[in-house]
């Protein structure tokens, strides 16, 4: 079997992190190279993953838009009709159900911050910030850059 | 990036310098809003030989931000004035005649260290982090003790009065937020609502904020005193626990665990901040920034994907930056409470 397209991607980052051990040149490049690293960790990360991902977080937020429309409707009547439309056309795609949440949890935060909120939409609240948390943890982020770094300075530090 | 180029503009900036050269050009990783350049120059002057080192910032095809050099050059010149620690400004330069794009050159400060890892450990550094972390603090005081009308300052858009400084800061990212946003926000959107409901008090006082004053963004030597602040370019009239709040947010926490800038402890910086300003630090208020300030880092990594995506830059930090928005929404929900 052939090298898939995540192995010939790890190819390309051990070819980089080799060359980057050898060759000090100037910090600019080096700097370069490594960050070259970094997003290719990332992609890496979203190939993997990706397709799991997205099926997942479509069923997410239809679990999460389902009770929604109702909970929101005495607040924003046009929202809760276009989450009702949406739900039913199965087909959504979830950046136009992601767009439905945006719009919900504004709508959320404003009648939490005037006391207005009810039990009902805040627990509509609670999933979808579960839901984000979730979404927002995966993959390679800017959180792990310096910690990559150290680990590259050490890997060229150690061959050279 | 040519030397000889650099030497024959620096020969119309320096008219009684005789033999102008210029050597070790060489691009500094780092400021991604602008490209930052450093060269060595040498001339005669009046019989005998100078040689200075020199740093130069370059508009980039695309950036971070898109900010304004000529202010950021002024703020700088003026603070310089009145002994902040900045490099010192020699030349703007607002067209692209002599190096395609808009630059300005400062002094370069030899013998100091920006990097984060190497302040926090390298023992060089590390046995002096008590003096960093007093001038870390003794220069944020005495920004926030400059009067900005007096230095010529008012023509950054100040905030209508005390109360409207936050009001003022979430519009300003949440324009930036919409108007770079790839895909929906929902988080971002979120919290730009929680902000507005959770206002801080008005300023104690309404003063110059550096707006990234942060561990990695200043020099210091091995005595631990900062010789340079840097990058101003978002510099603007505002709280002062603006500046608080921005320097208290993860990302810059290097060390990996709570200590601000991996230097001090929460309550450390805030007695001792306190201590040199006379202002009261509200930890609320200080909450308020920190949001703030993880949703503006947000649209700054936005801004930065969207000049990939756009194909004004093929810089590949552009586009890691832009697809790592999510720790930083991670820490925004944890600050909200959510």
């Amino acid at each position: 079997m052939r090298p898939n397209t995540i192995e010939a991607l790890r190819g390309i980052q051990q070819g980089l992190a080799a060359a980057l051990a050898l060759e000090a040149g100037p910090a600019f490049a080096q700097d370069a190279v490594r960050t070259s690293q970094m997003l290719l960790e990332s992609v890496i990360g979203e190939l993997a993953m990706g397709d799991a991902n997205a099926a997942a977080d479509g069923a997410a937020l239809r679990e999460i838009l389902a009770p929604a429309a109702e909970a929101v409707r005495g607040l924003d009547g046009a929202l809760a009709d276009d989450m009702t439309a949406a739900l039913a056309e199965p087909s959504a795609a979830v950046e136009g159900l992601s767009c439905l949440l945006e719009r919900l949890l504004v709508v959320c935060e404003d009648a939490v911050g005037s006391g207005t909120a009810e039990e009902r939409l805040l627990a509509v609240r609670s999933d979808a910030y579960r839901h984000l948390r979730g979404v927002a943890a995966r993959g390679w982020s800017f959180w792990d850059m310096a910690s990559f770094r150290e680990r590259m300075a050490r890997l060229r530090a150690e061959r050279s | 990036m040519r030397a000889e180029r650099i030497a024959e503009y620096l020969r119309t900036k320096l008219p009684q310098a005789e033999d102008v050269s210029v050597s070790n050009v060489a691009r500094i990783p780092g400021g991604a809003s602008r490209e930052t350049w450093s060269f060595d120059a040498a001339w005669r002057e009046g019989g005998a030989d100078v040689g200075r080192g020199f740093v130069l910032r370059r508009d980039p095809d695309a950036s971070l931000l898109e900010t304004e050099r000529d202010a950021e050059f002024q703020v700088m010149d003026a603070v310089w004035s009145r002994g902040v620690p900045v490099p010192r400004m020699y030349w703007l330069e607002p067209g692209g005649d002599w190096l395609q794009r808009p630059f300005f050159v400062m002094e370069r400060l030899d013998g100091c260290e920006a990097g984060a890892q190497q302040l926090l450990t390298d023992p060089r550094f590390v046995r002096v982090h008590a003096q960093i972390v007093r001038s870390f603090v003794d220069v944020l005081a005495r920004i926030h003790a400059l009067g900005w009308r007096e230095l010529g300052l008012d023509f950054m858009c100040a905030p209508a009065d005390a109360g409207s400084c936050g009001t003022m800061e979430i519009a300003k990212w949440e324009e930036i937020v919409e108007k770079q946003a790839l895909e929906p926000q929902p988080v971002l959107s979120a919290a730009f609502r929680w902000l507005r409901h959770h206002e801080p008090p008005p300023a104690q006082r309404v003063v110059l904020v550096h707006a990234d004053y942060r561990t990695g963004n200043f020099l210091a030597d091995e005595s631990g005193e900062i010789r340079a602040f840097l990058d101003w370019e978002m510099a603007h009239i505002g709280d002062p626990l603006e500046d608080v709040g921005w320097a208290c947010i993860r990302p810059w926490r290097w060390a990996g665990d709570e200590r601000i800038g991996g230097l001090m402890e929460r309550q450390e910086f805030y007695r001792m901040y306190e201590e040199a300003t006379g202002l009261t630090v509200d930890a609320e208020a200080v909450r308020f920034w920190e949001v703030l300030g993880n949703v503006k880092l947000a649209a700054i990594f936005l801004t930065g994907g969207r000049s990939f995506c756009d194909g004004r830059t093929g810089s590949p930090m552009m586009a890691l930056l832009g697809r790592s928005v999510g720790r930083l929404e991670l820490e925004i929900m944890d600050l909200m409470g959510v």
